[in-house]
């Protein structure tokens, strides 16, 4: 059996069967990194190597594959009293891990008047609980080693921040993911895939997506958790189709759920059987003077790419464009493309990222809270309005089940860091550009449809 | 960029407005089945009783988390310009009635509701903040009080006052540590900070300390962020002295009537207000409202865990002396918008505690040695203790009932576990078990319904459980036994409290983590008992891995509790054969 890893800690957040098939999964089955994918992989080791190499910290040195041999070799460093080592190997009974950086510092242990704490180097800019209980999960097997816990353990960010955190206090959370290693690696055949937001991303998607179509399993339905499928199941509901053909009373009355929870969930098997997008009944809503924003961003580099303006909202609108060269030229790029956006307009966009960006960059500018007052968030909208075929958990998501076009045609939204570096401004045009137009035909289609195909 | 903290928080105030606008655009623009299920809408009632005041509804299926004196529209669901404003007065889940009153702010006519025609109750926005941002800006004039809150000041106090507060103290039933902490404040030249853990006597000392200054001849504006707050303050400044004269400014609150009986003169306009030995009181809104020319020897703030910084700023202009009482492991300030810059929404008293520290009352006269063991390991790194004439008292408890594995006095903190896996807001499940120990209590164990509180996280459920309990008619008339969100519950205590966690699916927990996952929620819930408090909860409620890490390390917090709590496992008689 694999030993436990740090890896598996942190997928285990993600998706329990991808844990499972990690530990027993046949490798050949995994596809092929895209080359985004590929290139943010790269990026982040990138990142790593500036800061050890910053650090000048020795790795030990071992036969490649032989853990015994490298957790030998550093625990020999560590007992040196070094001020650091780089990539070592801790090794316990089931456990393998190889933490970035393990520190010096003051405080008596097995190893003399000095211990070690552990740190990883991360490319996000806030720390997430998936890298904390990685290294919390490093730090119970360092304790081992040195006879004594780390004073604390700490993420390296992307800025270079360095953010410290109690290992006490995510232990009972550790405890957790331990036992559900545990109980994985006892049964990996036994954890059943479930269709999320992580399947996009991940390598084994081949692997389940396709039996899970075939089963026509309640995970794909949106809004339904692995514990809601477990329910439903129980009541004797145990497909999509089965839910759209069920008596809402007696399937909440069998599962004890919220009847019109079991409605709506209904709603969506319908359209998934019928392979239809239903609207739902709701007042018409009158046609408005408003544009669409729309923004390509890196998220490691905290940039926006692309700025993007279609007035007026509907696919034939006139599109003005910016692509800011570097992160001082993102406010005038972006006031430059608002000069297209009549006054008191609203200024509708999909997500996040745009208010995000907002409240961070424009603070202290004249009428910033004015423009800011007019955004009208798509996601928020398009959520309530349509029940559609399949979850949608991105924009992509929208544009190929309401409109049935490629969302990738013109290149995939994960490509736009790699395409930025390479200063290929005509793809950020042209990829900014044909999602704006996406944007406006979804608009129209789930917004502005009235009557027909209604729940 | 970087802003100065006069922009964060202006910044701060502007986007909680705008949330609120947005939030409001955002739920109008849900289909009304999706305005239901997010508890923000009433369909299908039909109106039955329409008079003047009150209007009465036919809801039995009224699933919001609507509470009284909600502000709401009455119409058809879509056409909200066309909707009448009233305001939300209960729902009588027995008879499935929902009860709304005229809203004496709106002038409109209500003559268009008829009787027998269905309508759609919404929620509606009533407008907030405004003359805050006047304030922030003249805050930031004041060198000395920008320093301050900057965390630039150095902290200054008066050493022979200080020694003539301790002789004042003596003379009082205080503790060591209450005595230190009014000393402190008596005698800073500038801020003190006291935090009161749950119990600790926080208000009493805030009451003695108020006696001594207006004694002394010192004129004291006394604020809260809410009218609750301010009135328990004038209660207790009142029970330690009657004659100190209490003044409370702005809109009298709920309370009017108890006050006026009290002899605090109310919303006192016309009259001109004394200059020395007096206490004029406020909310954070009122007091911001004053003119500049009223001038304080000193401020003080209570419940100011519970007051944002910008809010704060409204009191501290009034006076060079400012004396904050508040726990920020408690109950944080109500933020709507989110917010990037996470510091800005910090309370006035977490902030300025972490700058300046403070001086921390560490006895509970409330809770018994079990219940502030667990409270004070959980949430105070074990610096609370019980004291003498609390720690030994126990729950009136008569053995051989159905539940007495869960009532046992010898757990006082206790676990009742229904491992069901709802996934929203309401656990039929739960809300049947604490119904059935509420009964258990007041029938086998003799207690009065007034001793007991029941608490949950939504609102949802909170209806849930006194539906559960109107239908026990073994209860009798359960008038007392609160059923209410935490935040309702804050400076209230019971003999046995009961928490219900009410969800039981772990990954729709992920989403809802910042909320649900609070520790601060959690410490008022259980330390509002004295002698019992029961956690009823599924065992999903704890199995959560939320992506956010605050919210990890907070879920963290449950996962111990669930770890080390006696645990009684009821899922079989609650759950049937889905448990």
């Amino acid at each position: 059996m694999k030993p436990k890893t740090g890896t598996h800690v942190y997928t285990l957040l993600k998706c329990r069967r991808a844990v499972a098939l990690d530990l027993v999964g046949d490798r050949d089955l995994k596809r092929e990194l895209l080359p985004h994918e590929e290139f943010v992989l790269k990026r982040g080791r990138d990142h790593e190597d500036v800061i050890v190499e910053e650090l000048g910290w020795p790795e030990p040195e071992f036969e490649r594959g032989d853990w015994a041999q490298g957790a030998a070799r550093t625990a020999e460093m560590l007992r040196e009293g070094i001020e650091g080592v780089s990539q070592g190997i801790l090794l316990g009974d089931d456990r393998l891990g190889i933490p970035d950086l393990l520190r010096r510092e003051p405080g008596a242990s097995d190893l003399g008047d000095f211990h070690y704490v552990v740190g990883d180097i991360k490319s996000s800019a806030a720390p997430r609980s998936d890298q904390i209980l990685q290294v919390v999960f490093y730090s119970g097997m360092l304790a081992e080693l040195q006879g004594r816990e780390p004073d604390y353990g700490y993420l390296v960010l992307k800025d270079g921040r360095e953010e410290r955190f109690e290992i006490a206090d995510y232990a009972p959370a550790m405890r957790q993911v331990e036992r559900e290693l545990d109980a994985i690696r006892s049964a990996p055949d036994d954890v059943r895939p479930f269709f999320g937001m992580a399947c996009e991303s991940c390598s084994w998607s081949d692997v389940c997506v396709p039996t899970l179509q075939d089963q026509d399993d309640l995970s794909l339905l949106p809004g339904v958790t692995p514990a809601l499928r477990s329910t439903l199941e129980s009541a004797d509901v145990r497909t999509c189709t089965a839910l759209a053909s069920s008596d809402v009373a007696q399937v909440a009355s069998a599962s004890r759920l919220e009847p019109a929870l079991v409605q709506r969930l209904q709603t969506s098997a319908r359209a998934r059987s019928d392979r239809t997008t239903l609207w739902a009944e709701r007042s018409a809503t009158p046609r408005e003077d408003a544009a669409l924003l729309h923004v390509l961003t890196d998220a490691f580099a905290d940039r926006v790419l692309y700025f993007g303006v279609l007035h007026p909202a509907d696919e034939d609108g006139e599109i003005r464009d910016a692509v800011p060269a570097t992160r001082d030229d993102e406010w005038s790029a972006f006031q430059e493309v608002l000069h297209a956006v009549p006054r008191g307009a609203r200024i509708l966009h999909y997500g996040r990222s745009l208010p995000k960006w907002f409240e961070e960059h424009a603070h202290g500018r004249e009428q910033t809270l004015a423009i800011e007052s007019r955004f009208v968030d798509l996601a928020l909208l398009f959520r309530g309005a349509v029940t559609l075929p399949g979850p949608a958990f991105t924009m992509s998501d929208y544009v190929s089940l309401v409109l049935d076009r490629d969302p990738h045609r013109t290149g995939h939204v994960g490509e736009s860091a790699m395409r930025a570096i390479a200063r290929d401004d005509d793809w950020l045009r042209e990829k900014g550009r044909s999602d704006l137009r996406d944007l406006a035909a979804l608009r129209a289609r789930i917004l502005e449809t009235q009557a027909t195909d209604r729940v | 960029m970087d802003l100065s903290l006069e922009q964060r928080l202006l910044r701060f105030l502007s986007r909680e407005e705008e949330d609120e606008r947005r939030s409001f655009r955002d739920l109008r623009s849900l289909p009304v089945e999706h305005r239901v299920l997010e508890g923000e809408c009433v369909r299908g009632a039909v109106l039955r009783n329409a008079g003047p005041e009150r209007f009465e509804f036919d809801a039995p299926e009224n699933l919001s988390k609507f509470r009284d004196g909600d502000a709401v529209a009455v119409g058809d669901g879509f056409d909200f310009q066309a909707a009448l404003p009233l305001v939300y007065a209960g729902y009588d889940a027995e008879r499935g009635v929902v009860t709304l009153e005229k809203d004496r702010f709106a002038r409109v006519d209500l003559s268009e509701l008829e009787r027998g025609e269905t309508y759609c109750i919404d929620r509606r926005p009533l407008g907030i903040r405004g003359r805050l941002q006047d304030v922030v800006r003249a805050g930031f004039a004041d060198a000395r009080l920008r320093d301050v809150l900057e965390g630039h000041h150095e902290l200054a106090r008066d050493d022979a006052r200080y020694e003539r507060a301790i002789t004042a103290l003596e003379k009082t039933d205080l503790n060591d540590a209450q005595r230190a902490a009014g000393a402190a404040a008596i005698a800073t030249e500038s801020l003190a900070l006291v935090q009161g853990p749950p119990g600790t006597g926080k208000t009493r000392l805030l009451a003695e300390l108020i006696k001594i200054l207006a004694k002394a001849g010192c004129r004291i504006a006394l604020t809260a962020y809410t009218h609750r707050a301010v009135d328990n303050a004038l209660r207790a400044i009142h029970a330690a002295d009657p004659k100190v004269p209490l003044f409370k400014i702005g809109n009298a609150g709920a309370n009017a009537p108890q006050l006026r009986k009290l002899g605090v003169h109310l919303n006192p306009r016309a009259v001109k207000l004394p200059q020395s030995g007096v206490v004029i009181s406020g909310t954070c809104f009122a007091i911001a409202k004053m003119t500049a020319e009223e001038r304080f020897h000193l401020t003080v703030f209570d419940e100011a865990g519970q007051m944002p910084i910008a809010h704060a700023m409204a009191g501290m202009m009034l006076a060079k002396r400012w004396v904050f009482f508040g726990d920020h492991a408690q109950l944080p300030p109500v933020i709507t918008a989110h917010h990037a810059d996470r510091e800005v929404t910090e309370s006035a008293f977490g902030r300025l505690h972490r700058v300046y520290g403070g001086e921390l009352l560490d006895t509970s006269y409330r809770m018994n040695e079990g219940v502030c063991g667990v409270v004070s390991d959980t949430f105070y790194r074990g610096q609370l203790t019980s004291a003498d004439s609390a720690a030994s008292r126990i729950m009136p408890f008569d053995g051989g009932g159905r539940f007495d594995e869960i009532l046992d006095p010898a757990h006082p903190v206790v676990l009742a576990r229904v491992d069901h896996r709802q996934p929203g807001m309401r656990s039929p499940e739960e809300a049947a078990l604490v119904a059935d120990l509420c009964e258990d209590l007041v029938q086998r164990h003799g207690l009065d319904p007034r001793d007991i509180a029941v608490i949950a996280p939504f609102r949802a459920q909170v209806r849930l459980i006194r539906s559960a309990l109107q239908q026990r008619t073994q209860l009798g008339d359960a008038k007392g036994l609160v059923v209410d969100t935490v935040e309702r519950i804050q400076g209230q205590e019971r003999e046995v409290v009961i928490v219900s966690l009410a969800v039981g699916d772990p990954d729709t927990l992920d989403r809802r983590a910042g909320f649900f996952f609070s520790t601060n929620r959690l410490n008022v819930a259980l330390s509002r008992a004295r002698t019992k408090a029961v956690l009823v909860a599924s065992s999903g409620a704890f199995t959560a891995l939320p992506r956010d890490a605050e919210s990890l390390r907070a879920a963290s917090v449950y996962k111990s509790l669930y770890e080390t709590l006696p645990c009684v496992d009821v899922t079989g008689a609650y759950c049937g054969s889905e448990g």
